[in-house]
């Protein structure tokens, strides 16, 4: 067992392939390699030319995945519009009209410039003898498909595009076509019940909690919480300064969205869920955000003198008011909506219990300057408390708020809509895909909260500060019916399953093969294209039909009119629903409480 | 220098204007001109948007080894041969022998022949990562990436990928055959998976099948395919026996992230995300990647398929057989700020102020355009034809944007006003003499001199009555430097850009009046002494003259 | 700053140092040192003895900033433009072209510092043993020593093709000895 961490890898048995151990090149022979089946060798004739193979794209606001069908890893990934640019698009639209086209117009140039660089500089093929399968994100507003769909076919003139469930493709990569997906990204994560490849759309359930929000959560944290050591001023400077004497506040210039996304992927993991009987004993303040359904914002001052607790907050040295005046910056943005206003003090009594439970070691990162402190001297150093490290994910496991239930709560919602028959078995095999779930420990901490969130209240007598979903009295018991389920949970692409019950069901945990959750779904769609399925096929011609119906309907209207005739886009919202149903709600987000910023350049 | 111009390709927009340069979403429709294209046939300027690209031949940019495209798809878009990044800096590998072994002395005479020994490796100059650190070695110093190809198509993803599609088609062939008519007739609304697995559905499933929610349901009736059911997937490599060895996000890796001292050790992001398959955290474990393959493109006119650009075939020629750029077509403008050079000039004279040229040039104070001033810019018009052409610039005026709901958080105003020579500008024929003749000032005669004084006498009284020159500055060769203004209001802020249409004439060189889909070509072909026709095109810009300032400091010495 | 050193120079009778190289205070250089004919080496505080086969090339800085001696070992290279200020370097070190470091650094032996890298720790440290940095940010790797004999075979030819071409075009400096 290479459970020490200090132990490589490359000692496991487990890794033929890598080519490592063995001296020299014995290895390169590949004597230990695993033999191909001949098999594999024929299925691969067809690829020679390879134009019978089509391109598969999973496109996502921030990361796209490109490559061939047939393949078992895509041929490149990329950030969409370079590292550190906006997302593409993100869950709110402009308000007004004027903004919301010009949104629009960026919106299709960005897509334009991803998609054509997906042909050109990625795979190098011709668009034109391509046929194209996206996978496609249950909540992806029609509009992104159309403008995706008007590129392909009018710029690159691709012969044909399919839009396929990205849900249902990464449990095809499980080898299944039952089971629950939970898709974490980073916009938000969704939850989708598949019954026989069949994905149950009403069923679905999201929740905001996913990686964009972790990043303003690790932000707002390394804001109160870290150290930043600016590099020398001159190169004379002597330095016999002691490191805490140099050490300031983090500016926020320093946590450009490039740091954090490398805090995020580099430094980040889950530790187990806090043992919190052990935290109340210890830490009377959070008795306070025990009380029920009351939310934290409200207690402004737990019973820890707020003073105290302020200055042991700036214990960087620095002057506390820019530290408030620090967090008022950032409070809007980034800082999620229910804790808007957290008071420091809660701040500060969550970051004690988080250091309790974290044993984690701080990391020192090198992070450019601040423009106008540049000296030319290098960089400065950040550091990166452990605690951060290990608990900033557990914004992500915070349930207890209706709108933004926890990543294991937007399973169970899902699963409580699902029909009682068919709960067992979709409980039995829940698969965690996305990127978000790349962190390690992710997926055993989610199968934790899972089963403590579905447990007989007597185990989890005091849940954590923010966990009073559970807390509340008997009727508010959510998750009740689920729990005869309990033994039944099974993630199936859990890396460190719970030891095998004899519950049939459970054994379905760890299961599935080792792709990595961020890359199941393209597989899925690889393997989708290779056995000539996939979503529904939208041809060039039916493309170009409706292209010029449209036009001489209305050749004045906005070719983003909802209203637009491009109905042959595939769209399970717009699916008939039999009489008497409610029509299916739009998924389309609401217009944006507060709009963002008006991006005007003083012109003409 | 901040103030730049960039020409308008109107492939994004319906409407041949120009979207008003203060969107954001603006900059995408300009280009610089050297990156823009000139279809003869269609007579209208294309850009990297909008051109249709074709792959004329894949090389790889190390060894510049041309690939057969037959091959290239089996090499993954990676170059075959020996060339290799290093997976922590991405440099370069080479391939180098190992040291000899025995003589650890350090001064010990090995004047061996530079040749080392048999194992070779592959060595990064420039953070001196070497494969014998992860144990890749190799024998031979060549073919290395046909040795190292063996582990990838063995790799466990593309193996376990193959096991996969094993146990998806026999049940797919089983349910397609069952399905024939509905497959056969709804091939496009229906695939087989979907099909095959709603037909299992047919079989009532509580509380599923009463919703129907998919359109694919209305297909896959045929009760005879609902007994086809699908045996459970067992896996190659399950992610749980990795995890239990140390991988893939399980305890091993929560502990070795726990416990990290470097942040270097863990691989980022950009280093880990090719993998399909579940791979080690470590830095250390990362395997050198073969060079991706690169190709020479061939571009096409979207709209009539005529070529733009065809690069020749050979990977170490950089020439192209066909090439029409619009550099060729269009005239070439470049503008400056008059009072940022004279700035620039006087600091570089005086080394007394003690600053970098490169902090002065940063210097916005300096070269800068401050709130409530008025500066003049210049615009030198570059003529690429054989014949010398007449040009007439004409501000845009921006659209009335006030219709949209824009108005209700304030009155937009436009910040600046722009005065423009109206009057046709001339400017001389390009000739390859030019380029040796340096001082050979003022080509042509008086009369056009004339001209155009009378053009910039008339705008120049528009300008608030100051006696600044709005007109031609400075001909020389196949150049014309004009002079514009631009008035700066007291609340003017961002970037001081206008869209400016720029129309010139030119004579035709058409020989024949009948080809009349090519009559609007300027041509650069030699002219043929015929009764001249004169044609027109027009183009549309947009001018930066770079951030207003807004402080308050103003160095007034630099005024215009 | 302290106040200057007097000039005293020493030179190895078999090292290449051109008259037109800048040498200022107390510095010792060893045989079968080469020098540039456009390299400054200014002793400011202590002085700088040099070991012998290192290699100084065109507007390589060597400073030394500290009242003790700023021993540098033997066979090192100071690629074109580095400014070098550490206390005491070992041997068969690269500082590579531009590279800059601190006098907080101290090199041991077989380090490897890439090209324009800025090596300004805020506090005294020592570069262990086949220290690579590298990179924009400087970062640092442990270089697994693999053909380091090969390396060392090329800077003695290096040296070696220096020693014959240097003097031809310039006029050679002696020490204040001899």
């Amino acid at each position: 067992m290479a459970t020490v961490p200090t132990t490589p890898k490359r000692h496991s048995a487990y890794e033929p392939t890598t080519p490592l151990g063995t001296p020299q090149t014995a290895r390169v022979a590949g004597s230990h390699v695993i033999q191909s089946s001949p098999h594999y060798q024929t299925t691969r004739r067809h690829s020679l030319y390879g134009t019978e193979d089509r391109i598969i794209i999973d496109p996502g606001s921030r990361i796209w995945k490109v490559g061939f069908s047939g393949e078992g890893r895509p041929r490149d990934v990329f950030y969409a519009c370079g590292e550190g640019a906006m997302p593409l698009w993100s869950l709110e639209r402009a308000s007004r009209t004027a903004d919301r086209e010009e949104e629009e117009r960026l919106l299709e140039v960005r897509l334009q410039e991803c998609l054509r660089s997906v042909f050109h500089n990625s795979l190098l093929t011709d668009p034109k003898s391509r046929k194209v399968i996206i996978v496609e994100h249950p909540l992806l507003p029609l509009y992104i498909k159309e403008h995706m769909a008007r590129i392909l076919f009018n710029n690159l003139q691709v012969p044909s595009i399919s839009f396929a469930s990205s849900h249902l493709l990464a449990l095809l990569a499980a080898g299944r076509i039952t089971g629950i997906v939970l898709d974490c990204g980073h916009l938000e994560s969704t939850a989708l019940p598949i019954y026989s490849s069949r994905p149950l759309f009403p069923h679905l359930r999201t929740t905001p909690l996913a990686g964009s929000r972790l990043s303003s959560h690790i932000r707002a944290l390394l804001l109160f919480f870290g150290t930043y050591m600016p590099p020398l001023t001159s190169v004379t400077a002597l330095t016999n300064l002691p490191a805490s004497a140099r050490s300031t506040r983090v500016p926020e210039e320093v946590l450009t969205d490039a740091v954090i996304e490398e805090i995020k992927t580099r430094c980040c993991f889950v530790g187990a869920p806090m043992n919190i009987s052990e935290t109340r004993a210890a830490s009377p303040a959070l008795s306070t955000s025990d009380l029920p359904s009351e939310p934290p914002s409200e207690h402004d001052f737990p019973p820890s003198d707020p003073p105290a607790s302020e200055s042991e907050f700036s214990r960087v040295s620095a002057e506390p008011e820019s530290s408030v005046s620090g967090f008022s910056v950032i409070e809007p943005a980034q800082v999620p909506p229910e804790r808007a206003r957290p008071g420091e003090s809660h701040l500060q009594a969550l970051a004690r219990m988080y250091t309790r439970h974290s044993t984690a070691t701080d990391l020192h990162m090198r992070v450019d300057p601040p423009p106008t402190q540049q000296s030319g001297m290098g960089r400065g150093t950040l550091v990166i408390p452990g605690w951060v490290r290990e608990r900033a994910t557990e914004v992500l496991f915070e349930g207890g708020d209706v709108d933004e239930s926890s990543v294991a709560e937007v399973i169970l919602d899902s699963l409580l809509k699902a029909p009682v028959d068919l709960r067992k078995t979709l409980a039995s095999s829940i698969l965690v895909v996305g990127g978000t779930p790349m962190l390690p420990g992710f997926i055993p901490r989610l199968q934790a909260e899972l089963v403590r969130a579905v447990s007989p209240r007597a185990e989890t007598q005091t849940p954590p500060p923010n966990g009073r979903g559970r807390l509340r009295p008997a009727p508010y018991d959510r998750y009740a019916p689920l729990r005869p389920l309990l033994p039944f949970f099974a993630i199936l692409n859990n890396p460190a399953p719970p030891p095998p019950t004899s519950v049939p069901g459970s054994q379905n945990a760890g299961k599935a093969p080792a792709f990595i959750p961020a890359s199941m779904a393209w597989v899925g769609g690889s393997l989708a294209g290779a056995l000539k399925t996939g979503g529904v096929e939208v041809a060039r011609e039916k493309w170009d039909e409706a292209d010029a119906e449209f036009d001489e309907d209305d050749p004045m209207a906005l070719a983003h009119e909802f209203s637009s005739p491009k109905a042959i886009l595939p769209d399970w919202t717009r699916s008939p629903l039999p009489v008497g149903a409610p029509p299916a709600p739009r998924p389309a987000p609401q217009p944006a409480m507060h709009s963002p910023s008006t991006q005007t350049a003083v012109g003409a | 220098m901040s103030a730049s111009i960039e020409y308008y390709c109107p492939c994004l927009a319906a409407s041949p204007h120009p979207p008003p340069p203060h969107l954001a979403s603006s900059s995408y429709s300009f280009h610089p001109l050297h990156n823009l294209y000139f279809c003869e046939e269609c007579d209208a300027v294309r850009c990297n948007r909008c051109v249709l690209v074709e792959v004329s031949g894949y090389f790889c940019p190390n060894c510049l080894f041309e690939v057969p495209s037959a091959s290239v798809r089996a090499e993954k878009n990676r170059c075959a041969r020996n060339c290799f990044n290093c997976p922590i800096c991405r440099n370069t590998l080479s391939v180098v022998a190992s040291d000899p072994e025995g003589n650890e002395g350090r001064m010990s005479p090995i004047v061996s022949n530079t040749l080392g020994e048999p194992p070779f490796f592959l060595f990064c100059n420039n953070c001196r990562w070497d494969s014998a650190e992860i144990g890749i070695t190799f024998e031979k110093p060549t073919g290395l990436a046909a040795q190292l190809q063996k582990f990838e198509d063995s790799a466990p993803d593309a193996l376990e990928f193959e096991h996969l599609k094993e146990h998806f088609e026999p049940y797919l062939r089983a349910s397609s055959s069952a399905l024939p008519t509905t497959t056969a007739h709804s091939h496009h609304h229906v695939n087989p998976i979907t099909a095959a697995a709603s037909s299992a559905l047919a079989r009532d499933v509580p509380g599923v099948g009463k919703y129907n929610p998919l359109t694919r349901s209305r297909v896959g009736r045929d009760k005879n395919a609902g007994k086809q059911e699908i045996p459970d997937y067992n896996s190659r490599v399950e992610i749980g026996t990795l995890g239990a060895l140390g991988a893939g996000g399980g305890d091993s890796d929560v502990e070795f992230m726990r416990r990290l001292e470097d942040m270097a050790e863990v691989a980022a992001l950009e280093q880990r995300w090719v993998n399909s398959w579940t791979a080690s955290l470590r830095s250390s474990d990362l395997k050198p990647l073969r060079i991706p393959l690169q190709v020479k493109k061939s571009k096409r006119c979207p709209a009539c398929r005529h070529i733009l650009i065809k690069p020749e075939q050979k990977s170490q020629s950089t020439r192209y057989k066909i090439k029409l750029v619009a550099a060729n077509y269009l005239p070439a403008i470049h503008v400056s700020l008059p009072h940022a050079i004279a700035a620039m000039e006087l600091m570089k004279r005086s080394p007394s102020l003690n600053k970098s040229l490169s902090s002065v040039v940063d210097d916005p104070s300096v070269t800068g355009l401050m709130p409530g001033k008025t500066y003049a810019f210049h615009l030198a018009f570059t003529n690429p034809l054989y014949d010398p052409i007449q040009v007439r610039l004409k501000k845009v005026q921006p659209k009335p944007m006030v219709n949209t709901d824009e108005d209700h958080d304030k009155p937009r105003r436009v910040p600046f006003q722009v005065s423009l020579p109206t009057a046709a500008i001339g400017i001389a024929a390009f000739a390859e003499a030019w380029e040796y003749e340096d001082d050979e000032e003022d080509m042509f005669g008086l009369e056009e001199d004339d001209l155009d004084m009378d053009a910039h006498g008339g705008t120049g009284k528009d300008g608030r009555g100051k006696t600044r020159t709005v007109g031609v500055i400075e001909r020389r060769a196949n150049t014309t430097v004009i002079s514009g203004e631009v008035i700066l209001t007291k609340e003017a802020r961002g970037n001081v850009r206008f869209n400016m249409l720029v129309s010139y004439t030119y004579r035709s060189d058409d020989p024949e009046p009948p080809e009349e889909n090519e009559d609007g070509t300027p041509s650069r072909s030699h002219a043929a002494p015929k009764a001249p026709e004169m044609k027109n095109f027009s183009f549309y810009t947009v001018v930066d003259l770079g951030p207003v300032v807004r402080r308050e400091e103003s160095r007034s010495e630099y005024d215009a | 700053m302290p106040p200057a050193m007097r000039d005293k120079i020493t030179i190895h009778s078999r090292a290449v140092v051109p008259q037109d190289a800048e040498l200022k205070g107390d510095i010792t250089i060893g045989a079968g040192t080469i020098v540039h004919p456009k390299a400054t080496i200014f002793a400011a505080a202590g002085p700088i003895v040099i070991g012998s086969g290192c290699i100084l090339e065109e507007a390589v800085i060597l400073v030394n900033r500290r009242k003790e001696v700023m021993r540098i070992g033997d066979d090192n290279l100071f690629e074109v433009g580095c400014r070098v200020e550490s206390p005491s370097i070992g041997n068969m070190n690269t500082i590579s072209a531009r590279a800059r470091v601190h006098h907080t650094v101290r090199i041991s032996s077989y380090c490897f510092i890439g090209a324009g890298c800025l090596l300004v720790p805020t506090e005294d440290e020592i570069l262990e043993e086949y220290t690579v940095v590298y990179g924009p940010s400087a970062e640092r790797r442990n270089w697994s020593g693999r053909g380091k004999l090969q390396e060392a075979d090329l800077r003695r030819k290096h040296a070696d093709y220096l020693k014959e071409m240097l003097p031809k075009f310039n006029r050679l400096r002696r020490g204040d000895g001899t």
